[in-house]
């Protein structure tokens, strides 16, 4: 019986031209933005990996000079996506694409996309993630929304009721009717990208993005169920069909363009981040603390000629500007990382906050949960740009040394051996669990507004009325 | 008639309630936003005026060490005009070192609209090794804020605005049509193109004296000096943008025989115009006139300053070729700040092909985006609404234009300096050149948003027209 109903629902659905219509306009949306996404992620790839492998070159080719002299000539290292940020970019356009290394500066990342792109971007960008978020909901509650309702108002719910059809396995069948064009909708795109993924070659093993891949398909499927199941939910409660659908639509406006913004500006008024000009005054302040560069030098001179028993500066027999510069740099960095990671953590805070807000918004609890998944969050900025820190500073460190190791003055000069004994710089994205660990909150409150309204959809179906 | 339809109308509006929820709701938005705006301004002038202050400390600091460089000078009996070395009184202090900030005030409707002011610099560096940005109060916002867009002013014009007229209109007729009123009403000597024309009329008047009200007290409160035309300007896009989703109500609700079909049809709208085409638009400017890779000009720009430092008596000698009204040093006589400005030609030169591509592909972007922004009365609201509020794309442009052909300017002025070695006296520090970037004059701004805000005027004209002529028909059929 249950199948009947949802074979007849679904048969509805597939006659009616405006559905047709709507299915039509969301597919070719979905497919276009996800032809547009590869297209831009695949060139902007590729674009990456020329520009590593080119400045790697350039690094190798800066001729003769000073060790210290080539960590200000410095090196970049350019951010790399996974394949998934093709359908969710995520906040990709609000961080920066690369990140200058050299010495006594904190590794920042520069060039930011969205500086670059027009003002119509604010207002929105299409993009498989937004697709999904947006429309294919939309489209379920359209489809669902006189499910009860519509049949309340035309008189035929009295009738099915009458005929002794048991209410629960009536929703049931409603919501499988409803969720199977759906599913045909979004089944073999899911199965076409998964695969196509698993053939890939992208940074980071095909393996982890097969898994990012097939959890976010989850993450997807859970979220039409959540909407179908509130849909019907709604339809059961509402008086008439109109009110049904007043009411679903004013909460998917509110949970798509009200609570995402309010969220994030909620989670900024309560953790603030500073100012540039503040934190730049932070970070000249702590710089206070560091012995001036006369100082520093007369110090280790002290210290050197008390090592060595020697009486003059002259004396020392190693490099004073070796050892002075291995240990600025040693002092600085010390400084520096820690306000780095109180900014880091402030941000933290406040995705925590916004994924706690989405207790309002499950939309805000997916799209959080999907730009993780993709890669394309600022945790994996945030990632990203301590790996180049790090790479940063061992760099640096390690030419100072060299400079220590050679007893090297400032005329000193190294070639091509030294560079390329400092080896590349690598990006290993992190693992799927360690995507899916930074949203346990978002997780939680998709999987609890999931439940309440399985659990709540049969109960408000048992005590359906016809009228 | 029509007096006597306004009189009904306002009445009935007033009684139902439905004038009161949507007064408070925008007025409340309204004001929500304004608030979000004025904040975000207030830290904007915060962050330009420590640049400024700052910048003045240093100019102060230098001005100490040439006074006190030009009294030992003095006691050593040493000529305040001659060759100087490299020290405090080379001009490469302020010309290289120091350079000169540029900043970029709060346009008076700034609290408006953030626009792009989070994202585009607040201020600019200019030395003669070219222009470093500084960013403005958003400059390290969470990218999840900058993603999610502020719920400023322009977006509730843009995004809620059209909503409230829509809830407001969407049943114009068709409600009284479908419960039989309309019958009743009609049986009077009334036209219903007099009736639907008198009830858009006190909805507007309702939706535009809020808008006027509530946009007026946020401008006061900003504190803005002027800007009383660009707030007129500002009412004029809301009037216009208003007017485009009234008529097209109008136009739906002449259309249709029950309210449940016009809010189903003007829902999809709304979805399609203020959602859809614009992200659209979006992706299409993007795919066809994507902009050259960041990281191309990271890697031009490498390979440019690997090749000028290698190449530094070839940079030099070339410099001199195409300055021959500089007098030619030999290059062991070359000092650092010579040798730097003869580099620093030579990556620009190097740069200026990749440079030319990139402002032309942005150019050809958002020519495009100009273009197909007329398929949305969204496009072209938020464009208009950025450009009066001066945190659009047109501002900034110019801006940069400004700030680049002061970088020229500031070349030609230190360059000469360091090969003639002149130094720095303490009257040049008085007399550097500077910028105050203009903001565009209201009567030019209306003249450049002349097409857009006509074609919303024309399409709220044809839609109303239409819907005339729809009531027309449905009057007769009653």
């Amino acid at each position: 019986m249950t199948l009947t109903i949802a074979r007849k629902e679904a048969t509805e659905m597939a006659r009616d031209g405006r559905f047709r219509w709507a299915v039509g306009i969301v597919l070719v949306l979905l497919l276009g933005s996800l032809v547009a996404g590869w297209t831009h992620y695949a060139s902007a790839e590729a674009e990456r990996a020329t520009a590593q492998a080119s400045d790697r070159e350039v690094w190798l080719g800066q001729g003769e000079k000073n060790q210290h002299s080539a960590t200000h000539f410095g090196a970049y290292a350019f951010k790399p996506t996974t394949p998934l940020t093709a359908a969710d970019p995520g906040v990709l356009p609000y961080t920066g694409t690369s990140v200058f290394m050299e010495a006594h500066s904190g590794a920042d990342a520069d060039f930011r996309p969205a500086e670059d792109a027009t003002t119509v971007q604010r207002l929105g960008s299409l993009t498989a993630a937004s697709t999904l978020q947006l429309l294919v909901p939309l489209l379920i509650l359209l489809l669902a929304f006189s499910a009860f309702a519509g049949e309340r108002d035309a008189g035929t719910l009295r009738q099915l009721l009458s005929l002794g059809v048991p209410r629960k396995r009536l929703a049931l069948g409603k919501a499988l009717g409803v969720a199977s064009p759906i599913l045909l909708l979004v089944v073999p795109l899911a199965v076409v990208g998964v695969a196509a993924l698993a053939l890939l070659d992208g940074p980071g093993s095909p393996l982890a993005t097969l898994g990012r891949a097939s959890m976010l398909v989850g993450v997807y499927v859970a979220y039409f169920v959540l909407v179908l199941a509130l849909s019907l939910l709604v339809s059961a409660w509402a008086g008439s069909s109109r009110t049904a659908l007043v009411t679903l639509l004013g909460f998917w406006l509110v949970t798509s363009f009200v609570v995402p913004r309010v969220a994030v500006s909620a989670a900024d008024a309560l953790h603030p981040t500073p100012t540039l000009t503040a934190f730049e005054e932070s970070w000249r302040a702590e710089r206070e603390a560091l012995p001036p560069w006369p100082d520093r030098v007369a110090e280790i001179e002290e210290r050197l000629m008390e090592e060595q028993g020697v009486d003059t500066p002259d004396a020392i027999t190693a490099s004073v500007s070796g050892v002075a510069l291995y240990e600025a740099e040693r002092d600085e960095t010390d400084l520096r990382r820690p306000l780095y990671a109180a900014l880091g953590e402030q941000y933290e805070t406040q995705t925590q906050t916004a994924q706690a807000v989405s207790i309002l918004s499950p939309l805000l609890a997916v799209q959080l949960v999907s730009m993780g998944l993709a890669g394309s969050d600022h945790a994996h900025h945030r990632h990203f740009a301590d790996a180049a820190e790090a790479y940063r500073y061992d760099y640096v460190q390690a030419l100072n040394q060299d400079m220590i190791d050679e007893n090297a003055d400032w005329s000193f000069t190294v070639g091509r051996e030294m560079w390329e004994e400092v080896p590349p710089f690598t990006y290993q994205t992190p693992s799927a669990s360690w995507a899916v660990g930074r949203y346990g909150l978002s997780l939680g409150v998709l999987g609890a507004w999931t439940l309440a309204l399985l659990v709540a959809l049969p109960i408000a179906a048992g005590r359906l009325r016809a009228a | 008639m029509g007096s006597s339809v306004l009189r009904f109308e306002t009445k009935r509006l007033l009684a139902s309630g439905a004038a009161g929820i949507t007064a408070l709701l925008l007025l409340g938005l309204i004001a929500y936003a304004g608030y979000v705006g004025v904040q975000h301004t207030s830290e904007q002038r915060g962050v330009i005026e420590t640049y400024a202050a700052d910048h003045a400390e240093s100019l102060d600091a230098v001005r100490q060490r040439v006074a006190a460089a030009e009294s030992t000078a003095v006691a050593n009996g040493e000529s305040l005009d001659g060759p100087v070395a490299f020290g405090s009184r080379h001009p490469y202090v302020i010309g290289s070192a120091q350079g000169r900030v540029l900043t970029l005030e709060p346009a008076p409707l700034a609290a408006f609209a953030v626009g792009q002011s989070d994202l585009q610099p607040a201020a600019v560096r200019v030395t003669i090794g070219g222009r470093e940005p500084m960013g403005g109060a958003a400059a390290l916002d969470h990218p999840l804020k900058l993603l999610a867009g502020h719920v400023d002013l322009a977006f509730v014009f843009v995004f809620f605005f059209p909503l409230l007229v829509l809830a407001l209109t969407f049943g114009l007729t068709s409600a009284e049509r479908e419960s039989g009123l309309l019958r009743m009403v009609l049986s009077h000597p009334i036209r219903l193109t007099t009736l639907a024309a008198g009830k858009l009329t006190v909805r507007a008047a309702l939706l535009f004296g809020c808008a006027a009200v509530g946009t007026g007290a946020v401008w006061l409160a900003s504190g803005a000096e002027g800007g009383v035309g660009r707030w007129a300007l500002w009412l004029l896009v809301v009037v216009l943008y208003g007017g485009f989703w009234l008529a097209l109500a109008a136009f739906v609700d002449s259309r249709v025989r029950t309210p449940v079909t016009a809010g189903l049809v003007l829902a999809a709208c709304w979805l399609g115009l203020v959602v859809v085409v614009p992200a659209v638009v979006n992706v299409v400017a993007t795919s066809l006139y994507p902009v050259p890779s960041r990281m191309d000009y990271v890697t031009a720009r490498r390979t440019a300053a690997g090749l000028a430092e290698r190449e530094g008596a070839a940079s030099l000698a070339r410099y001199f070729n195409d300055h021959p009204e500089l007098t030619t040093v030999e290059e062991e006589e070359a000092d650092f700040p010579m040798l730097r400005v003869a580099q620093d030609e030579r990556i620009a030169e190097a740069l200026a092909p990749v440079e030319a591509r990139f402002t032309e592909q942005k150019a050809g972007q958002q020519r495009f985006v100009r273009a197909l922004g007329y398929l949305s009365p969204a496009v072209l609201a938020q464009q208009a609404f950025l450009d009066v509020a001066g945190t659009g794309h047109a501002r900034y442009a110019a801006f940069d234009a400004q700030t680049e052909a002061f970088h020229e300017a500031w070349v030609d002025r230190f360059a000469p300096a360091y090969f003639e070695r002149q130094p720095l006296r303490l009257a040049d520090l008085d007399a550097l050149p500077t910028l105050d970037p203009q903001i565009e004059s209201t009567a030019d701004l209306l003249s450049r948003l002349a097409g857009p805000l006509a074609a919303l005027a024309l399409l709220a004209a044809l839609l109303g027209a239409a819907a005339s002529r729809g009531y027309g028909r449905a009057g007769s059929a009653l």
